[in-house]
């Protein structure tokens, strides 16, 4: 259990006592105002009782204030402006309660100075009132519904990240950690210690030091060094008060400093993170982590795309979610002689985004393969069942990443085969009902230790 | 309604998005606290746009493929997978791993002689042997040779499985906690030994959807001549995922799927106009009730629907070459049939069927085990092998996963009487041997070891949970990830257990 602070017990007493205050001396207003305009009568001997009890509340309200002020839990400087116009609004209070009582000391100058004096009393309040709401509540705790609102740019914000394949290191990662941070003070109207995060630019110029981010060196950034003083120490950012960088946080600048050298346009993955970097950013962006390894990622592909291949007939599945990489499948029969040029037309749009490609049966000829032999990425190549030859087959040697074949049931012979073999990626080829026999299989795989060529069993 | 009934529902659960998105609505109505006015403020600027933000905590969901059939959830696969389908020979009963896979050669000359208590240790028994005065160690009647290039031993009753070990990933140290036939199926078939959570492939089904039109994208065998211990359709169930993740089971037979074929006397030329207007109807329900079950129901029209031509096309086997039919034996013929099955599973999967589970009963000997042993593996060993074959030569072997294995092993010691020719063996769960082929395991591996009398694992163990836990990775699933909300909590298909036994991923 935390120790008892009676101070801050007491203190915690004073967002409800404020309350008192404000009510008396409104009151006190209202009824000058009724008064005066003979909306009511008889009710101005209440005024200088109000404003006494007004007074004496705003006393009471401000030294619960104080103590509560010691929590440290508020914003310097916002808390001091509350606090001196809290204070100066009790004076006035008093003030105006002292000429209405018509003592004859104030004779001559409570003509000219009550209304003015209750009106500045009013104004105070609700100013003070406004503050102390900003201190409890944040600043745009009142403003956060209002209709009509004018939406502040921020010229670095992006689109919610769905995806680690996606994320922009710097965008997506460091930056949200700066703004949720150190941006109230280091932003463009505010620049403390000439620093600002408002832009990019402004994030390469540094602080009045110079030397906020050293790419490739965290320990040589004054960032890096602030962030991780002693938090008693007077240097430390994000200083007393300001909610301090969690370890994670700490753990995502470090890495893009050092690992990533502060790139600004760089992707998470593309600076091969490792699991324990993967694990960090994906928790801050609220994903579930990607085992790492297994990333991929190409360019987006839009949802019309994808339609646009579903309706030549494709079978269209995203191979690990927010890849962009596909494994694409014409059902068999499907595809035709006639309709298949059409078709990988259409697919070929796409066509470094496909990892896996599946035409069994689809009517594809030596012509077709030409197509595909632009489709760089493919890992997996299942063209069985199609009228193909050797001829065709040798422009497929342009596919780099090509790690398995399927030739079942087509007419590639030993020469077409042979002018795959140089691949470097491939291991397996599948050649059960073409020509090749057995004798040829094993003049090729004695060739190729690597590779196995599968005929029928 | 207090807030607190709201937040009940506030999950990640895919599939009650649009529920919550009512009731968003809801709130919004009730909070605004302005009756008539707001619904009339609400229908004026267009209750689209007022939903159209996201619930704050809720990620926006990601690029879908709109196919029709179940379309897996956002964010999944949650990597590369290896396998794109997977078939499971679940062998039920509990095959013995000493007449088949597991060769214990010093057991030879131990036979007849008393199991010694330090190897037997604290593993209980079940009722049957327990109050046997003796447990006398019975060595395999069966002899063991080694094949291949992975000089792998495999026993003589599976001269055809022997043929192709060098594409398959022998897993000797599987164990599991159930030591009875229904709590281990169940265990092995849902991650829980208690009935009621989701089939594995009704997760694959919930979790990656489907990859074709017109099959269910997960699908059950269930194997005739088998006799032994029942099987129940909750091992295929859908538990509580949504129901059109069950497996939709194949029968034996001239009707594989009951109901599927017209009435008497009724054409089915005016289907079609019905399901559309049932469809409407059912929407008006799903509008009224926002239950999911409803959406699920009319896939399920649907799915019925479409396979009215493709289910007889895919089983009607005519197609199939001579060679064929002689590859997976004769029986093959003989719809119903392990072997039957087995070349039916292939067709199921060129078809783009994600996951086949394929049942075979019958190896639960705990009397006359040489004889019984005998007949199943005459029964399996050509087909299993067949199907292996048959996968490789086709190129299908490179994305499937082929998955071989029963609920628990035996013990060592023999049931009842011993002689030198007939005895039985009882359950046994703490080590028998499972196999894997194909995609993404190594080929012509072994992984664990058990020691002399199969009875302890003496290194590298696979618990269940590891086994569901690889099988996910290889789906491209992180096991710890692909979870459902349901009754207050989240569930796995590994519970809070498994790992991924990476040692066997090639």
């Amino acid at each position: 259990m935390e120790e008892s602070n009676i101070i801050l017990f007491l203190g915690r007493f004073h967002p409800l006592l404020v309350h008192l205050p404000i009510g008396f001396l409104l009151f006190a207003a209202v009824i000058e105002i009724t008064e005066r305009f003979k909306i009511t009568k008889g009710l101005k001997n209440a005024i200088p009782f109000s404003l006494l009890l007004g007074t004496l509340s705003a006393v009471a309200a401000s030294i619960l204030g104080l103590m509560l002020a010691t929590s440290g839990d508020y914003n310097h400087e916002a808390l001091d402006n509350h606090k001196w116009a809290g204070i100066a609004t009790t004076f006035i209070a008093l003030f105006a309660y002292l000429l209405s009582l018509d003592l004859s000391i104030f004779k001559a100058i409570k003509q000219k100075l009550y209304l003015v004096l209750v009106t500045i009393m009013v104004v105070g309040l609700s100013v003070t009132g406004h503050m102390g709401g900003n201190l409890t509540h944040g600043e745009d705790y009142l403003t956060h519904y209002m209709p009509f609102k004018k939406v502040k740019d921020d010229p670095l914000k992006r689109p919610e990240v769905t995806d680690i394949a996606q994320a922009e290191y710097f965008a997506d990662v460091v930056h949200p950690i700066i703004k949720a941070k150190c941006f109230s003070c280091h932003n463009a109207s505010k620049m403390k210690g000439q620093l600002s995060f408002e832009s990019i630019e402004t994030y390469v110029k540094g602080g009045k030091h110079g030397n906020t981010i050293v790419p490739g060196d965290a320990d040589a950034s004054e960032i890096m060094v602030r962030v991780n003083l002693d938090e008693s120490n007077k240097l430390f950012m994000p200083p007393k008060g300001k909610t301090p960088l969690t370890e994670e946080e700490k753990g995502i600048l470090q890495s893009w400093i050092n690992q990533a050298k502060a790139d600004y346009e760089i992707k998470v993955v593309d600076t091969k993170p490792g699991d324990e970097t993967l694990a960090l950013i994906s928790g801050y962006l609220k994903l579930d982590g990607h085992a790492s390894g297994d990333m991929v990622h190409f360019d987006e592909v839009s949802q019309e795309q994808i339609l646009a291949i579903q309706n030549e007939g494709f079978t269209i599945r995203e191979l690990a979610a927010g890849s962009y990489a596909y494994d694409i499948v014409l059902p068999s029969g499907k595809g035709s002689k006639g309709n298949i040029k059409e078709k990988l037309e259409v697919l070929s749009k796409i066509q470094d985004n496909i990892l896996w490609l599946s035409l069994e049966n689809s009517g594809i000829s030596d012509e077709e393969l030409k197509l595909i032999s632009n489709f760089k990425n493919v890992q997996l190549l299942n063209i069985p069942k199609n009228d193909i030859s050797d001829n065709g087959i040798k422009v497929l040697s342009t596919l780099k990443a090509l790690k398995s074949v399927n030739l079942y049931n087509t007419n590639v012979d030993y020469e077409g085969v042979s002018a795959l073999l140089a691949l470097p990626e491939l291991k397996k080829i599948y050649v059960w009902k073409t020509g090749l026999d057995q004798k040829e299989i094993a003049l090729l795989e004695e060739k190729y230790a690597e590779l196995k060529i599968i005929s029928g069993i | 309604m207090c807030d607190h009934h709201h937040d009940i529902l506030r999950s990640n659960v895919h599939d009650f998005k649009k529920v919550e998105q009512n009731i968003d609505r809801r709130q919004f109505l009730t909070k605004t606290s302005l009756g008539l006015g707001a619904l009339a403020l609400g229908s004026l600027m267009g209750t689209d746009k007022l939903l159209a933000n996201t619930p704050p905590g809720s990620k926006p969901t990601g690029p879908i493929n709109p196919i029709s059939g179940p379309q897996g959830i956002p964010g999944l696969p949650h990597f590369l997978p290896k396998a794109k389908r997977v078939i499971y020979l679940f062998q039920s009963g509990g095959p013995s791993q000493f007449e088949t896979y597991d060769y214990k050669p010093k057991l030879t000359d131990m036979f007849g002689k008393e199991l010694p208590p330090s190897v037997r240790g604290n593993q209980r028994l079940t009722a049957m042997s327990a109050s046997q005065s003796t447990l006398p160690i019975a060595p395999s009647a069966y002899k063991f040779k080694q094949y291949g290039e992975s000089r792998a031993w495999v026993s003589e009753l599976m001269p055809h499985t022997a043929e192709m070990v060098d594409d398959i990933c022998f897993i000797k140290s599987m164990y599991t906690e159930q030591i009875n036939h229904d709590p281990a199926i169940t265990f092995f078939q849902t991650g829980h030994q208690l009935p009621g959570r989701p089939s594995i492939g009704s997760w694959m089904s919930y979790g990656l959807g489907s990859d074709n039109q017109n099959l269910p994208t997960f699908i059950t065998l269930v194997s005739k001549n088998g006799g032994g211990q029942p099987l129940y359709s909750r091992l295929w169930g859908n538990g509580f995922l949504p129901t059109e993740h069950q497996g939709v089971q194949f029968r034996s037979g001239k009707d594989p799927v009951l109901y599927l074929n017209n009435p008497e006397n009724y054409d089915g030329h005016d289907r079609g106009q019905m399901l559309d207007y049932l469809k409407q109807l059912n929407n008006i329900q799903h509008d009224a009730y926002g239950d999911p079950e409803i959406t699920a129901r009319i896939a399920q029209y649907e799915m019925a629907y479409r396979m009215q031509t493709s289910v007889p096309e895919v089983t009607d086997m005519s197609d199939e070459p001579e060679h064929i039919f002689d590859m997976y034996g004769k029986e093959s013929r003989d719809p119903g049939t392990y072997a039957a099955n087995c070349l039916m599973a292939r067709r199921l999967l060129e078809k783009g069927v994600k996951f086949v589970q394929l049942y075979q009963r019958g190896w639960d000997q705990h009397i006359s085990l040489p004889g019984g042993v005998k007949n199943q593996c005459k029964m399996t060993d050509q087909p299993t092998a067949a199907l292996l074959k048959d996968l490789k030569q086709r190129g299908m072997l490179e994305d499937t996963l082929v998955i071989w294995g029963g609920e628990f092993g035996r013990t060592v010691y023999s049931q009842g009487k011993l002689t030198p020719d007939n005895y039985g063996r009882d359950h046994h769960p703490r080590c028998f041997t499972m196999w894997m082929a194909g995609a993404g395991v190594k080929p012509g591996f072994t992984y664990g070891e058990t020691d002399d009398f199969s009875y302890n694992i003496t290194k590298d163990p696979v618990h269940v949970h590891d086994f569901h836990a690889t099988l996910m990775h290889l789906m491209g699933i992180d096991h710890e990830r692909l979870t459902y909300k349901h009754q207050g909590r989240r569930f796995r298909l590994t519970d809070v257990h498994g790992h991924v036994v990476k040692d066997i991923l090639s």
